[in-house]
């Protein structure tokens, strides 16, 4: 709960932390451009490499990345082993037949249980699964001792295995750029860069303060409720709810007793703060002056002619490759 | 001993952020019977930090802390062989916040709901609810209730007949009179007197009114950024001379006292206002 990135700033002092927001969300829109127009794996592993060279430069630890792109490990993994599965094109690298017999079934179900009890002992949770899948994989392919009763077999393909890693690439690249601008952008200076970015969208009557207000505050309140929770944790586990263990029955109620009280201090939150903004004449869209102003500095004008060139290099690459 | 922390400390660590120190050293015993301690300290002196240390939903950052026989380190917490949830029964904390635990869509089956989390079946569960809720005072018109639409007072009663309801041997309270008018503040206390006389249970609550200090506790424990500064009588912590350093006052009784003992320049300390007066007459006669 505590090391969770998403929308958290964390102070420190770099060139990514020194340059005016409104050029980080056009620089990211760029390269979120660049990404979606790469369509060679090649070029996508430079993208991830030049992301690589890009942390150290922005005294940005791979550590806090890592902490962003953990809640989506399950997605990460899911599209990928999808890929490889449904994927039936070019040309075929190997196959594994699994074929299932009572007692290779009932290892495997053992391994899988013992996975389940010694997760508890270990701290790499995430390598461990992968040692369980590999295992079982193995026993099943290998072991036939008793008739079997069904067969299944696990194709992969080049195409497949080449796109599996593309897609997770290219979910990685968006994730960590992402992770970069929040880390390293007050949520203040987010909006306001927000604000000023949507401007354009004014002439087709879009109220783009509103839109910028409504997400600056959702990334502000991201914390906030987590702290939240935490808390409200703590007080159910006084009361016996024990969220690490118990049964699936008792899952249940253990998740209603942390989103009722949820969802009613997020509307408490949100209503005490319709009043402190209202006690404030707080009118969307006014008029304001602001404590800091936003300043253009060489560093952005360089920071979009880098971004600007690198989506005119990937479409180029797209085009003649 | 039920409780003995030994040279217990407690480190906040945030990714980037300079580490808070929330307890340093704390070092303390509470018995499982008849102890009725008040825990006093400016705000951020780690009284909520220390009284989740009390059962088991914090670990020590270093030291120890033995808790009924289990003893809970840094290393030890993170053993989920060693089960907290028996712990946490046998202590039960009240937290300041009523809005952090309130969730059934009745009051009856919210005060139930610890109970039956330690295994009590429905009928018995509500049973000891009904009595939880007679204790803080509020009798069968509440129980189809939602404790939503109760309001702060009441919520708060709730959420402590919701801790009272599990029978702890040690009952924990973080600020159990804030946000409450002076008669339901005077009400709960005494519920909680009465508790520790009948039950014999032991007690501590956080306060920030010496007068609740005065009147009730047998033990004050005072903290000073993470630091356990006094233990001993509420008497003997209010003529300690570095009662101010501390940011402590002294109740109202005392300091009317004070006042008049001073006003008519008696020279021998009183303790009681009968005594004062006694000692006025006597002037007054010669």
């Amino acid at each position: 709960m505590k090391n969770i990135v998403i929308g958290r700033y964390i102070p420190g002092d770099s060139f990514l932390y020194r340059m005016d927001p409104r050029v980080k969300l056009i620089a990211l829109f760029i390269l979120f451009v660049a990404v979606f127009v790469i369509d060679e794996l090649l070029v996508m592993g430079l993208a991830l490499l030049g992301i690589l060279v890009l942390l150290p430069l922005g005294k940005i630890s791979l550590k806090k990345v890592y902490f962003g792109l953990r809640p989506l490990l399950f997605l990460l993994i899911f599209t990928f082993v999808f890929q490889i599965l449904f994927n039936t094109q070019g040309r075929l690298l190997g196959t594994l037949r699994l074929t299932f017999d009572p007692l290779n079934v009932a290892l495997s179900v053992g391994i899988f249980a013992a996975w389940l009890f010694l997760k508890r002992f270990t701290s790499f949770t995430f390598i461990s699964f992968l040692v369980m899948v590999a295992g079982v994989l193995t026993l099943l392919s290998q072991l036939t001792l008793l008739a079997s009763f069904g067969s299944f077999t696990i194709a992969i393909y080049e195409e497949g295995l080449l796109f599996a890693i593309f897609i997770l690439l290219r979910l990685v690249i968006i994730v960590t750029l992402s992770t970069i601008l929040t880390i390293t952008t007050k949520p203040t200076d987010l909006n306001l860069g927000l604000e000023r970015v949507l401007k354009p969208l004014k002439i087709i009557r879009v109220n783009t303060e509103e839109i910028a207000m409504i997400i600056g505050i959702s990334l502000r309140y991201i914390p906030t409720l987590l702290d939240e929770a935490n808390k409200i944790i703590l007080a159910q586990a006084s009361r016996g709810v024990d969220f690490q263990e118990g049964k699936i029955k008792d899952k249940v109620v253990q998740i209603i007793s942390l989103l009722v009280p949820m969802f009613i201090i997020s509307f408490q939150r949100s209503d005490e703060l319709a009043n402190a903004m209202e006690a404030r004449c707080f009118v969307p869209g006014k008029p304001r002056t602001r404590l800091n102003q936003l300043t253009w500095k060489p560093l952005d004008t360089a920071v979009l002619v880098v971004t600007l060139t690198l989506m005119i290099v990937s479409i180029g690459v797209r085009i003649l490759w | 001993m039920a409780i003995r922390l030994h040279t217990v400390s407690h480190t906040y660590t945030a990714i980037n952020q300079p580490a808070v120190h929330a307890l340093k050293d704390v070092t303390l015993t509470i018995d499982a019977t008849d102890e009725f301690i008040a825990l006093v300290g400016e705000t951020g002196s780690g009284k909520s930090t220390l009284v989740q240390h009390l059962n088991a939903l914090m670990a020590p950052t270093s030291g120890t802390a033995e808790l009924f026989d289990v003893t809970i380190s840094a290393e030890s917490f993170k053993d989920k062989s060693i089960k907290k949830t028996p712990i946490r029964k046998r202590i039960g904390l009240v937290f300041q916040f009523p809005e952090y635990q309130l969730f059934e869509e009745s009051v009856l089956k919210d005060v139930a709901f610890a109970p039956k989390n330690f295994g009590l079946s429905q009928a018995d569960a509500e049973e000891k609810a009904k009595h939880a809720l007679s204790l803080v005072g509020l009798d069968d018109t509440y129980y189809a209730r939602s404790p939503f639409h109760l309001s702060g007072g009441e919520k708060k009663r709730v959420s402590i007949a919701g801790i009272l309801a599990m029978e702890p041997d040690i009952l924990v309270l973080d600020e159990p009179t804030s946000g409450l008018d002076p008669q339901s503040q005077k009400m709960l206390m005494d519920v909680f007197e009465s508790i520790q006389r009948t039950t014999h249970i032991s007690i501590v609550f956080i306060t920030h009114d010496m007068n609740w200090v005065e009147a009730y506790a047998k033990r004050v424990l005072v903290m000073q950024s993470g630091e356990l500064v006094f233990d001993g009588a509420p008497d003997a912590l209010f003529n300690h001379p570095e009662l101010s350093v501390w940011k402590m006052d002294l109740p109202d009784r005392k300091k009317v006292l004070n006042y008049l003992q001073s006003q008519f320049k008696l020279q021998t300390p009183m303790d009681d206002f009968t005594q004062l007066l006694n000692a006025i007459n006597g002037e007054g006669d010669q």
